[in-house]
């Protein structure tokens, strides 16, 4: 329940936007942020982006994200 | 290096979990105690609570919108798996997003969306509220059990259990905010450090914590500086506080603490479910033999309870520690 | 549960949110709705809450609204709040409207202090004479600024439940007032009225109320017909009597059995005492004060009391009254009233209504009695102005048991410091404060000794510490040395002039070293002698003797402390040698016969003959010598009344100069012997009585501040500290003060506590904790 995932900012529409979470496009809420754009990265927790991440920690966190096993994904 | 017994206390269930599937129990120090707190909001969710969302969920024309792990929940003689099978409207849901979508979509059903979670969910919840309530929308109403980090690691604190530093939660910062955690630590002499969620940041965060313990220095530090940052999401936070009145919450297992949980403001009242539904008032009755409270205290661990691995597994848990797979009695079981 | 709310406010300003914990005095002194008051008028949201450790705020609002508030937490405070501490974060706000006050929380580590028993305040003063105030009269009458605190104080956190007053029910009235944030009685745990609260009653020895309709007005007629009436004050109970009735005051005198001791006077106001005594501002400032100590102060010339108050004494012992029951006992017409503590001789003080009764039936004509239980017997603390500040003779009712603070912190090593055996005092320390305890007196009496015991186990229980360290006197024989001893804990002991320079070290927060002067009647030496005149240098840590009085026979040991004049003879012997005899017989009448052999065979034959350093029996030695007092009736009578007579020649500037030799070990030996020759010879020239103890007291404060001179040579050190039972005479700290600062030294008092053993156990705990952090 606490598992938040980094993604990519695709497209904006309002306070929605598609992101791409782990090869998967999502929805994701981005009404807890302020100035959110295109290709930003976010932490998307529970279908709401909670922050912005630097490219170079998103990338930290998904090679990380990499290692993982199949067993954390039910968390989501 | 340290010789005497530290204990390590984590209040997040992605770290209890972190911790069990990558086995870091074995490669600590004997000295050096790895203790799970009460960082899964789905167990600490009071017995009480859990009564009366049955009684939601068993309410004809009614549709519960659930987070995953709250579905098999045990209540005293249910769970909203069993009433599922029974027949009752149960959904899971990824996000409260696609409860206020179903109920533009049905507007014939009652939504109920079950909000439980820490502050790394409550935001979200609030801003969709806010919306809700932007929009007009008359047949949604969501039951508050959302709850507060902070005040919990006060009442460890406080019932006596010896903890010598805090892994503090990663996500839960994000919009907290790292100085959240300095008041606690400086009162009780505790560092905290904030911690990401994979095993080698829990790792790093272990390094961090033993350096302030042994150096006598105690705050609140940052591990995972890759998402938090100092003070927080103030805008997650002040739409929550724009929503969300602090009150005194119920925890299962430690009892009532003061100022731990969230309940609407007055002008969410039309969305609060427990003022739109008669829910009785439920007296939280343990089942006999079950030590959650005990083991989210941190003054047991897992397998210290006698119904560990007997009567209590994951498939057929007695106590919520077992139920969602963050607990810490289901973690244990899992990695041993 | 008792929460009120502000009112609902829009705002749109920027917020910010404070959490502050403040620690201190900080329950119990009507601080919650000084918080909730200031807070509503800045016009910030948030809470306030009593927790263990003290009070616990969260302020919401503008950042110029929340500075006014820290500023005015401090500048406003409520009269009987002393904030140690304020911690102050930034915290999320919450976008709360309204201030609220929440219940306390009993979680978490007991950090908050009692407060120590306070005087009737003004505004509770101005209800009681009040003929339209509900508690017009009523002798009880108290408020969160005033009113008993640590004698009524069962266990902690300060909730009526847990005081003496557990046992009357607020009448509604009362407890609409109880209830009211606004109201100075908001959690005023001891607050009542004459529907709901304590009676008083005017008895016979028996307990049987006498017929009246105001027992108060009856008792003020009964003193005023010369009866003397047992009162039950804060402390314990004291016996009255009219202090301008000779008879009265003879007949209590009798049935006390004490024949000498000056008793102390209850006087109306301030005027009062200003007609009685010399009063100088400050000091009109100490008797005003809601400790309300009893003060001493220099008698005037017809000040109309009975001579048999204060025999031989300059000064009076005066107090304002501390209770509304002692005001109302002084609406009559006496202005003065005797009030002496209620025991015979020197057994603790009576405090409850049985043991009163029993106890004090012979003495008392009456009892004015009332049902509000005294929890912790107090007796009434003793000050005296001396070079301009209040000094302690004795630290009880209305000072303990707030603490002391430590250079060092005692968390995980706390201490019990079991004090000395006469003027008794424990001590246990909590981080880094030491909590002292009231006077408990005399452990070689058996109730004081239980009443040390009681002492012990109460402030352990209030302050929730469980003592890791036990310190105690190296006198073998003190029965607070063989409790420390026993009890279990590993033990610490502090030599006892170190001790009394330790107390002054630990109340000014010094750790370095300094030159301290010890000067007192006896302590055990660290070479199993007698010590009492000493100079050493010392820190917390430890200390060496550098210097001392020139130690002489002691015939008989104790008997000669109670017999000035077996000192005095011996210190003939050491100052005339042969002549000794002749010269007894001129100086020392009253040591005939068999007595003087005696004395002269214990020293001759060293047998029972301690040799002692002592100021204080050198001191004894004068008085005697100087025909002024040669038996002790009470503690220290020889030395108080010849410096009462010294204070008839205060201008006198002469002194008689005493040698000041090396001992082969280094060390410096005054030869104090030399001081009395002197005196005799002066005495045998016809000069007056009064002139020669002001010359004794001029004498040893130059031969003193020779020593530390000749120490400074030696050690370079310029801080002096002073302490001891000796210097409790005024007049030899007014002369030997401004000696030593005129030679550049620095000089450090007793303040905060007595220079006399009640100060011992700040002393011990001091150094107990200063070796334990650098063990």
């Amino acid at each position: 329940m606490c598992l938040a995932m980094p993604a990519q900012i695709v497209e904006i529409t309002g306070r929605r936007a598609q992101v791409t979470l782990l090869g998967n496009v999502r929805q994701a809420d981005l009404s807890l942020l302020e100035g959110a754009e295109v290709g930003d990265w976010v932490l998307v927790h529970a279908g709401f982006a909670i922050e912005r991440l630097s490219q170079e920690d998103a990338r930290q966190t998904l090679e990380l994200l990499a290692a993982i096993d199949d067993h954390a994904g039910t968390a989501v | 290096m340290i010789a005497r017994p530290i204990r390590i206390m984590e209040v997040c269930g992605t770290h209890t979990h972190a911790i069990g599937r990558s086995g870091l129990r074995s490669l600590m120090p004997p000295n050096i105690e790895l203790v799970s707190g009460p960082g899964c909001p789905v167990c600490v969710t009071s017995q009480s609570d859990i009564e009366r969302i049955l009684i939601l969920a068993r309410r004809p024309g009614l549709t519960l919108c659930t987070f995953g792990d709250m579905v098999r929940v045990p209540g005293l003689t249910s769970s909203l798996e069993r009433e599922r099978s029974a027949g009752a409207d149960i959904r899971v849901v990824y996000s409260a997003m696609e409860a206020l979508e179903l109920a533009g979509r049905e507007d014939g059903r009652e939504v109920v969306f079950l909000a439980v979670g820490f502050e790394t969910t409550s935001p979200g919840v609030a801003s969709l509220i806010l919306q809700a309530d932007h929009q007009g929308v008359a047949n949604l109403s969501f039951f508050i059990s959302h709850k507060l980090i902070v005040p919990a690691m006060e009442a460890v604190l406080q019932g006596g259990s010896r903890i010598d530093g805090f892994l503090a939660p990663g996500h839960v910062s994000v919009i907290i905010g790292p100085e959240a955690y300095e008041g606690l630590a400086i009162r009780y002499s505790v560092p905290c450090v904030v911690t990401g969620f994979e095993p080698a940041d829990v790792l790093e965060a272990i390094v961090m914590l033993l350096d302030c313990i042994v150096e006598g220095r105690p705050g609140s530090f940052v591990q995972y500086a890759r998402a938090v940052k100092p003070g927080g999401n103030r805008r997650a936070w002040e739409m929550l506080t724009r929503v969300f009145d602090i009150t005194d919450a119920e925890w299962r297992g430690l009892g009532v603490i003061p100022r731990s949980g969230l309940t609407l403001k007055p002008a969410f009242t039309r969305f609060d479910a427990a003022e739109r539904y008669p829910l009785p008032e439920m007296p939280s009755v343990q089942p006999p033999g079950c030590r959650c409270g005990d083991v989210l205290r941190g003054l047991i661990h897992p397998p210290e309870c006698p119904l560990f691995r007997q009567e209590c597994t994951p498939r057929n848990p007695v106590g919520p520690c077992m139920v969602s797979s963050e607990g810490s009695c289901a973690a244990r079981y899992t990695y041993g | 549960m008792a929460e009120v709310r502000g009112d609902e406010r829009q705002f749109d300003e920027p917020r910010k949110r404070v959490g502050l914990r403040v620690s201190g005095v900080v329950q119990g002194v009507g601080f919650r709705p000084f918080v909730y008051g200031l807070a509503r008028r800045l016009e910030l949201a948030g809470f306030v809450r009593n927790e263990p450790h003290g009070v616990e705020l969260e302020l919401e609002g503008p950042e110029g609204a929340i500075r006014t508030f820290l500023k005015q937490l401090r500048t406003c405070a409520p009269p009987l709040a002393r904030i140690h501490d304020v911690q102050a974060r930034e915290i999320l706000p919450l976008n709360e409207s309204g201030f609220v006050i929440r219940h306390s929380s009993q979680t978490g580590p007991r950090a908050t202090l009692i407060a120590p028993d306070q005087g009737t305040c003004d505004d509770c003063l101005r209800e009681l004479r009040d003929p339209g105030d509900r508690r017009y009269g009523y002798p009880f009458i108290n408020c969160t600024n005033c009113g008993p605190r640590y004698t009524i104080i069962r266990d902690v956190p300060y909730d009526r439940v847990r005081t003496t007053m557990s046992v009357f029910a607020m009448c509604p009235a009362c407890r609409a007032e109880y209830d009211d944030p606004s109201d100075r009685r908001f959690h005023a745990e001891a607050t009542c009225c004459p529907a709901c609260g304590p009676r008083v009653q005017l008895t016979d020895g028996f307990g049987t109320p006498m017929e009246c309709d105001d027992p108060i007005a009856a008792a003020i007629h009964r003193l005023s017909m010369g009866q003397i009436i047992a009162v039950k004050g804060l402390g314990g109970f004291h016996l009255a009597c009219d202090a301008s009735n000779p008879q009265s005051v003879r007949r209590l005198r009798q049935r006390k059995h004490r024949d000498l001791k000056p008793f102390a006077l209850l006087v109306r106001d301030a005027t009062v005492a200003g007609r009685l005594c010399e009063i100088s501002e400050q000091a009109l400032d100490v008797l005003t004060r809601q400790e309300r100590p009893i003060l001493l102060l220099r008698k005037r010339a017809n000040h109309g009391i009975a001579e048999e108050v204060a025999p031989r004494s300059a000064c009076f012992g005066v107090m304002s009254p501390y209770t509304p029951l002692h005001e109302l006992l002084m609406t009559g017409p006496l202005a003065a009233l005797v009030l002496t503590s209620g025991n015979i001789s020197d057994e603790p003080i009576a405090y409850t209504n049985a043991d009163a009764l029993e106890r004090l039936r012979d003495l008392a004509d009456g009892f004015l009695l009332h049902d509000r239980a005294i929890h912790i017997r107090t007796d009434d603390s003793v000050v005296r102005m001396m070079v301009g500040t209040p000094r302690f003779l004795r630290r009880s009712r209305g000072y303990a048991p707030f603490p002391v603070e430590l250079p060092v912190d005692t968390t995980d090593g706390e201490i019990l410091a079991t004090g000395a055996e006469l003027n008794n005092t424990i001590g246990i320390t909590r981080g880094s404060q030491a909590f002292l305890s009231h006077h408990i007196g005399d452990l070689q009496n058996t109730a004081a000794y239980e009443s040390f015991l009681q002492a012990i186990e109460h402030l352990e229980n209030v302050l929730a510490v469980v003592p890791r360290v036990v310190v105690c006197d190296l006198h073998p024989g003190y029965r607070s040395t063989r409790y420390a001893r026993r009890c279990g804990l590993p033990v610490v002991s502090v030599q006892h002039h170190h001790a009394h320079v330790a107390s002054v070290l630990a109340e000014a927060g010094r750790t370095d070293r300094v030159i301290g002067v010890a000067f007192d009647g006896m302590g055990y030496g660290d070479d199993g002698t007698l010590w009492g005149g000493e100079f050493l240098v010392c820190d917390l840590g430890g200390f060496k003797r550098v210097g001392y009085l020139e130690p002489v026979p002691q015939p008989g040991g104790d008997a000669a402390a109670v017999r000035p004049a077996r000192m005095a003879y011996s210190y003939l012997r050491a100052a005339f040698g042969q002549r000794a005899d002749d010269l007894a017989r001129e100086w020392l009448p009253s040591l005939m016969g068999v007595e003087r052999d005696v004395a002269e065979r214990l020293i001759v034959c060293r047998v029972n003959c301690p040799l002692t350093s002592s100021m204080g029996r050198l001191f004894d030695a004068a008085s005697a010598l100087l025909g002024i007092c040669d038996l002790n009736t009470y503690h220290a009578q020889a030395p108080m009344e010849l410096e009462a007579r010294a204070w008839q020649a205060e201008f006198e500037e002469g002194h008689y100069p005493a040698r000041i030799e090396r001992e082969p070990s280094g060390r410096f030996v005054i030869r104090a012997s030399d001081i009395l020759r002197a005196l005799v010879g002066d005495r045998g020239d016809g000069t007056p009585v009064e002139v020669c103890a002001a010359r004794f007291h001029n004498s040893i404060a130059r031969v003193t501040m020779t020593m530390c001179e000749r120490i400074r040579t030696d050690t370079g050190l310029r801080t002096i500290a002073l302490s001891g039972g000796v210097f409790a005479n005024a007049l030899l700290v007014e002369r030997l003060v401004p000696l030593l600062e005129d030679r550049r030294f620095e000089v450090l008092l007793n303040r905060l506590v007595p220079a006399g053993d009640g100060g011992i156990s700040l002393g011990q705990a001091a150094v107990a904790a200063w070796r334990s952090r650098c063990a």
